[in-house]
């Protein structure tokens, strides 16, 4: 669905990306230190940044292009939302630039408002959201458009536990439902347990050596996450799962393309990365 | 994947309920402000026509080469990131739909269009009535209005093709269209600044080829405004909001002996001191080093007053206000290192309690660097021009910039304090008190221009004038800094 060769991005002469070749297929999570360059891809992915070089095409388009921006939803870092409009509007307008006037939001964005407990926040204008109800918000509008793939910079900053486990359960939902591919950034452990597919970014440059370390705390399988699994919201969360499940599982980590082990059934990675 | 309506029409974007939508009839009724405005305005600008000598004549002509500079005002506004004030929702998921871009932009640049050519017709009529009061006829100062009404339009209209142009990715970027609107704007701008009736076809017919010109452009590159600079300047600017909406529990105090190089908080570029200047040196006395443009911008606006210093006769009042502006422009340029590296602009920079003895090293360095420029301009003068007339210049010249370093202070108000004691009404007193430095200004002009420099020793009021100036000095040297309630 992703494709990267040879994308470069400088600010001034620092350079702050460097990917020679890379494809995503599969929900993938990217980690890395601060400055690492994760924010950054993302921007270009999303076409709200134009790389030094280098090529992006998804879906075959080109980013930014018309055919790229139809696919690609976007959530950023700090919530960009209309302050006029109650969240519900903001939904029904975003579905309407995207199908028409008659058009409703997506399915799975109704549904997501479900798992994220979110029923009361349709009749809110952001300025009467607290931060975290901003960031779900701003997942919300975001899903209200039928895209296939789904770019969220850090979308668990500023969520209390709870809402975390939620968005967990929403992403994954989002992807069995709706088959939609998740593209984050994140320094949150459990979202980076809980993702099949991960990219670590060292200077700006994929590293290929997974450091499970620096993942973060003990995390349940993702399979936890799922509706269909009826999973507890808390059991998974605050009693940690399974650590080893989380860190260790060969969709948890980069792999070079064919080298991945099998990674649980219901989030079996389709991510293939490889570096020239 | 694509289900929108792919490449739709203007008209399907206003069929939405667009966020935008309710805000028509707040629009219009700011035009009908402006209007009340046009009327009212000249009864208080010629209070200042009774004690600025002056001539209607001069200020006519001022407002004719401020519009006809004002058609090649795009080029600058397009390389510093046009005039789209939009935030990051409508980038985002407005932009980023299969909408239309000239739908989505066009509306936003229309209204923007419209509010920039009310305030320039604003501020014609006050100039017009700020000439003679015998001479001033509403019939002349709808013509003035008029003119940089339209100028100002047609340039908002033509500064996204420059934005195109100037920070577009595409291979192809639309320079020759833009030299040519160039070439055609400067031959409108002749027209328009040479003197002519409001009824004069000439003029009627240059006024109606910049706007088709300024459409026509604004039409053809809608469609090609680079979404990531929108993007870029949006997250910019709800920066700004955000730093200014919390204010009340994140101010910023500056550490001067800790001073490091920030850039400014609208993202312009922006080096202090040079490294092998004193840090004590550079304090008082460094500018805020900029891009090329604005550095050519001040070689020319140096150029244009050091003229006036030499040339000009400062018992006209456009010279006298010309010359106070250009000291107040000297005024801010010495009062921007601390604001950069503060990283706020410098009318809403805060200065903690220990930096008086910073701000008085200001001021006096704008006060030397202005005696500098008078002595300059009297050795020049020497033997040729009376000697009332170049210490009138160098008096306006110093009084500007002593107005601006006031400015400077007055614009570091204790938000919190003033939210905490006026509540919703912050915003007029944060106008008072911005405003206070161009009053001040104009106050120190007519003061000077009525011959408080004269050799002959004749000196109108020569009690306020000097409390006025001390009291100057003493808000330009006090940070006007509290601590929180």
């Amino acid at each position: 669905m992703i494709e990267i060769r040879g994308l470069q991005h400088r600010y001034g002469k620092a350079l702050a990306l460097d990917v020679p070749r890379l494809s995503i297929d599969a929900s993938t999570v990217l980690v890395g230190h601060n400055g690492a360059g994760k924010s950054t891809l993302l921007l270009s992915l999303a076409g709200l940044l134009v790389p030094t070089d280098g090529v992006i095409t998804i879906g075959g388009d080109a980013a930014g292009s018309p055919g790229a921006r139809g696919r690609v939803s976007f959530v950023p870092d700090s919530p960009a939302l209309f302050d006029d409009l109650t969240l519900a509007d903001q939904m029904r307008y975003v579905a309407r630039l995207h199908g028409g006037r008659k058009a409703t939001p997506a399915e799975a964005a109704n549904e997501l408002v479900e798992l994220l407990d979110a029923t009361e926040l349709l009749d809110r204008l952001p300025s009467a959201m607290s931060k975290g109800q901003r960031q779900k918000a701003s997942l919300l509008v975001a899903t209200a458009r039928p895209c296939s793939v789904l770019l969220a910079d850090e979308p668990t900053t500023g969520l209390d536990t709870e809402s975390r486990v939620a968005l967990l359960r929403g992403f994954a939902h989002l992807e069995q439902a709706a088959g939609v591919i998740i593209v984050s950034s994140t320094h949150d452990g459990e979202l980076i347990a809980a993702t099949p597919g991960r990219l670590r970014l060292s200077g700006g440059r994929p590293a290929a050596e997974p450091d499970p370390a620096a993942v973060g705390p003990v995390a349940p399988s993702p399979a936890a996450w799922s509706d269909e699994d009826g999973g507890s919201d808390d059991s998974g969360s605050d009693d940690g799962g399974s650590d080893d499940e989380g860190a260790d599982s060969g969709g948890g980590h980069p792999q070079p393309a064919g080298a991945a082990a099998p990674p649980p059934s219901r989030w079996r990675s389709r991510s293939r990365f490889s570096q020239e | 994947m694509v289900s929108g309506p792919e490449g739709a029409t203007l008209w399907d974007v206003l069929a939405l309920d667009a966020p935008d939508g309710s805000r028509l009839s707040d629009d219009l009724y700011s035009l009908y402000l402006a209007a009340i405005a046009w009327l009212v305005i000249p009864m208080y600008a010629s209070a200042v026509a009774q004690v600025l000598p002056s001539d209607i004549a001069d200020f006519s002509r001022l407002v004719d080469i401020a519009s006809a500079l004002a058609l090649v005002g795009p080029i600058w506004f397009g390389y510093r990131g046009g005039p789209f004030l939009i935030n990051r929702a409508v980038v985002l998921h407005e932009l980023g739909s299969p909408l239309d871009p000239r739908g989505v932009l066009g509306p936003r640049l229309a209204r923007q269009a419209v509010a920039y050519a009310a305030l320039a017709g604003l501020a014609a009529n006050a100039l017009t009535a700020m000439g003679d009061p015998e001479e001033f006829g509403y019939r002349l100062a709808a013509r003035n209005s008029f003119v940089a009404a339209v100028a100002v339009m047609a340039a908002v209209l033509q500064t996204p093709g420059w934005l195109v142009a100037w920070k577009g990715r595409a291979r192809r970027r639309p320079w020759p269209a833009v030299a040519a609107n160039l070439a055609a704007t400067a031959a409108v701008g002749a027209v328009v600044a040479t003197d002519w009736s409001l009824g004069s076809p000439v003029g009627l017919a240059a006024l109606a080829a910049a706007l088709a010109l300024g459409a026509a452009s604004a039409w053809s590159v809608l469609a090609r405004v680079p979404v990531p600079h929108l993007w870029r300047r949006a997250t910019a600017l709800d920066e700004m909001r955000s730093a200014a909406l919390s204010f009340d529990f994140q101010r910023v105090l500056v550490s001067l002996r800790r001073a490091v190089d920030q850039t400014e908080a609208h993202r312009s570029p922006v080096r202090l001191a040079r490294s092998w200047m004193p840090r004590s040196l550079w304090r008082y006395l460094a500018s805020v080093e900029r891009g090329w443009n604005t550095r050519v911008g001040q070689v020319v606006a140096g150029a244009v007053a050091a003229a006036l210093v030499v040339r000009a006769d400062p018992a006209n009042g456009v010279v006298a206000l010309a010359l106070a502006a250009a000291g107040m422009m000297a005024g801010f340029e010495l009062a921007s290192p601390i604001a950069s590296t503060a990283g706020q602009i410098w009318f809403g920079v805060h200065y903690p309690r220990r930096s008086a003895p910073v701000l008085r090293g200001q001021v006096a360095t704008a006060t030397v660097i202005a005696g500098i420029i008078a002595a300059a301009a009297l050795g020049w003068l020497a033997g040729s021009e009376p000697a009332g007339t170049a210490l009138a210049s160098a008096g306006l010249f110093a009084f500007g910039t002593l107005a601006a370093a006031v400015q400077g202070r007055l614009g570091s108000p204790d938000l919190a304090w003033m939210a905490d004691k006026l509540g919703t009404m912050v915003a007029p007193a944060l106008w008072i008190r911005a405003l206070a430095g161009p009053l001040l200004c104009l106050a120190l002009t007519v003061v000077v221009s009525h011959g408080w420099l004269r050799p002959d020793g004749y000196t109108p009021w020569p009690a306020l004038t000097l409390a006025v100036v001390a009291a100057a000095v003493v808000v330009a040297c006090y940070p006007l800094e509290k601590s929180l309630p």
